[in-house]
């Protein structure tokens, strides 16, 4: 009995979590593409009182790169998050076709964890085979499987981060400053890792202030939340 | 001043029946054999345990709600009958004290209406402290809302667990098993009718604090204009 | 499940080389019986009648600080999002609900044991069942909890207020089940019905605590 109260509660509210609409005009009247990852329909976000993003509609394609840039709280992070389903839209809508991932650069793995362990689990829980060594000669880690996060330079982390990033083999992954921490050389890694990603079809939104590293597909500009058209 | 017919009304209705059980409760009802004068308190403090237990309820169905609905107006009703029973629970608690001193001799007896009603002021603490962790009305509200829910599947077990571990509180006269004790009609009738001067109170300042959440809560921002909003479609090599 | 299972073996390889959890409150199981040997008399009857209490009282404290491990430790270390996009709600809850079920039940064995040896007590064996049981409950109250509380400033003071309460029937059942002479059987399947009663909330309303 409570199990059946159980049950129909999970699917109230799991309807609701995914679901959460606010009527308006119908998206875009271009023909969307034909695989698009992921559909924002006049999304927006407020914290409080304040406007963290105005209501947008994006769609991304699999394999497509989209930078975004802007100055420190235009609101970048908030897309990125919005985009990633972590946090929920005040308005419009958001759809799906697949796992999304986000990560901000030094995160994804515990510090008490060895690279190796942190890489593996991502790889086992997102049904992927572990392919520890071939990720860590990617990102240009070699040879640190073994350390623990902890031992690791906040440059190497921003690598670690990159690997995960290509472990968890997501559909849609948004990197928030990936190149935070990095050198010219792991700038470079960044640049390889993002086009890796794409190669194997995941939609990839990249937050960063640096836009010459990237050129990508199509960037966005943002600033106090309101997107810039681009050129 | 015609606005709020519905609250002046249970206002207006909530007084005259205070009045009657307060008539009722000091001067009609009878002087307890045992345990004299003290013995009226119980038409104050049961009726304020019970209307504690009945906001404790309406926190459970506004938390619901507000998770199937994802709509602020069932979070402030949360709100408002959260802090009501609070206040009913502390209430209850310190003249069930105020009654059992004189009585028992003791402040205090371990037994399982007074343990369960302690724990139920501990829950509210507990709902009304969660609620202002946090900047954004949404996020407070959800932590609020699984609060409630779990504590109020919680207390019901509280309470059976220390049902079996004591039983030294009188028996409840009204709601036993074998049907209501042998009590004098004029003592039921008090206490029946603070029952109800106790919920109708409760409802009119329920009503009164979910008026006033409404109109301190931040207005719904307008939207922009559906022209305004960028729509951009990005695909491998380039946006369309 | 299969996936369940790896987030619990992280979570255990994580206390294994962090030692943060487990490892920080084993001490202080051991200062709380020490102190309770000292603090309450020297004896040994008054001793053997607080001991099954104490017991469940010292593991019921100790679920604060363990909390931590659920939520606050991984968004410190940036790990919150990573779980949370990559791991299904059920599954994460059943993860890190049988990591704390092995540290609770750690606690429990560990106090049980000190209770036996300092405090002469004897355990039945019902009140290693309700150990078992109790401590099942009472991580699924802390794991709710500490997710409920995760990032929240005043969590160290308001974890304490929302899980004693909750955990309140599985320290009496579980005191009631270890106490000689007492039938231990109705407190039993009480904890059964706890557990229950919890396991069914968690899961209903974690997918709710995980979004933002």
């Amino acid at each position: 009995m409570a199990v059946a109260v159980a049950l129909g509660a999970r699917y109230a509210v799991g309807v609701s979590t995914m679901a959460r609409t606010t009527p308006g005009v119908p998206s875009s009247q271009r023909p969307p593409p034909a695989d698009p990852v992921l559909i924002l329909d006049q999304v927006g976000r407020f914290f409080g009182g304040t406007l963290a993003l105005a209501p947008v509609s994006l769609q991304i394609g699999r394999g497509a790169m989209c930078v975004v840039t802007g100055p420190n709280g235009s609101g970048k992070s908030t897309l990125l998050r919005l985009a990633a389903g972590l946090l929920g839209p005040s308005t419009g809508t958001r759809q799906m076709n697949g796992r999304a991932l986000y990560l901000a650069a030094g995160s994804g793995a515990r510090h008490a964890q060895t690279v190796a362990e942190a890489l593996s689990f991502v790889s086992k829980v997102s049904g992927a085979p572990a392919e520890v060594e071939h990720m860590l000669r990617l990102v240009g880690l070699t040879g640190l499987g073994s350390k623990a996060v902890r031992t690791l330079s906040a440059g190497e982390r921003a690598r670690v981060t990159l690997a995960v990033a290509l472990a968890a083999r997501p559909d849609l992954v948004c990197l928030d400053e990936p190149t935070a921490h990095l050198d010219r050389d792991g700038v470079g890694v960044a640049a390889r890792a993002v086009h890796e990603l794409a190669l194997r079809g995941a939609a990839v939104v990249v937050a960063t202030h640096d836009t010459a590293w990237l050129p990508g597909d199509a960037r966005l500009s943002l600033e106090q939340g309101r997107l810039v058209v681009p050129a | 001043m015609t606005r709020h017919p519905v609250e002046r009304l249970v206002g207006a209705v909530a007084a005259v029946t205070a009045v009657c059980m307060l008539v009722l409760g000091l001067v009609i009802a009878p002087v307890d054999a045992v345990q004299g004068q003290a013995q009226r308190l119980m038409y104050v403090h049961v009726p304020a345990a019970w209307v504690a237990y009945l906001a404790f309820a309406v926190v459970l169905v506004t938390s619901v709600a507000y998770l199937v609905r994802r709509d602020l107006k069932w979070d402030r009703r949360a709100q408002a009958a959260a802090e009501l029973g609070t206040g009913l629970t502390a209430l209850a608690i310190a003249l069930g004290m105020l009654w059992g001193r004189p009585v028992w001799g003791v402040w205090w007896q371990w037994d399982p209406r007074l343990v369960t009603t302690l724990v139920l002021l501990l829950v509210y603490s507990g709902y009304l402290g969660v609620r202002g962790l946090a900047d954004d009305a949404h996020t407070n509200a959800r932590r609020a809302a699984v609060v409630g829910i779990v504590g109020f599947v919680n207390v019901p077990l509280v309470h059976f667990s220390v049902v079996w571990w004591r039983a030294l509180h009188q028996p409840p006269t009204v709601l036993r098993p074998g049907g209501p004790a042998a009590i004098e009609p004029a003592m039921l009738g008090a206490l029946l009718t603070g029952v109800a001067a106790f919920t109708l109170a409760a409802a009119w300042l329920y009503l009164r604090r979910v008026r006033a959440l409404a109109l301190q809560a931040p207005t719904a921002q307008p939207l922009p204009v559906m022209a305004d909003v960028p729509r951009i479609t990005v695909t491998r090599g380039g946006p369309a | 499940m299969a996936h369940a299972v790896a987030v619990a073996r992280r979570e255990v390889a994580l206390e294994a080389a962090g030692r943060d959890g487990f490892a920080v409150v084993a001490p202080l199981v051991l200062a709380a019986m020490v102190l309770a040997g000292v603090g309450f008399g020297s004896r040994p009857e008054v001793l053997r009648t607080v001991a099954p209490g104490l017991v469940w009282l010292v593991v019921l404290f100790t679920a604060a600080p363990l909390s931590r491990g659920v939520v606050a430790a991984e968004e410190d270390e940036g790990c919150w999002d990573l779980l949370r996009s990559v791991v299904a709600p059920g599954t994460l809850l059943a993860g890190k609900l049988a990591a704390m079920w092995l540290w609770l039940l750690s606690t429990w064995a560990l106090a049980a044991l000190l209770a036996t040896v300092l405090l002469e007590a004897s355990l039945p064996v019902a009140g290693m069942a309700a150990g078992a049981l109790g401590s099942f409950g009472l991580a699924g109250v802390t794991v709710v909890f500490g997710t409920v509380l995760a990032g929240a400033q005043r969590r160290a003071a308001l974890l304490p207020v929302l899980v004693l309460p909750a955990g309140l029937p599985a320290l009496l059942a579980g005191t009631q089940a270890a106490t000689p002479d007492v039938e231990a059987l109705p407190w039993l399947a009480l904890l059964v019905a706890y557990d229950l009663v919890t396991l069914a909330v968690a899961w209903a309303v974690y997918p709710t605590l995980l979004e933002e």
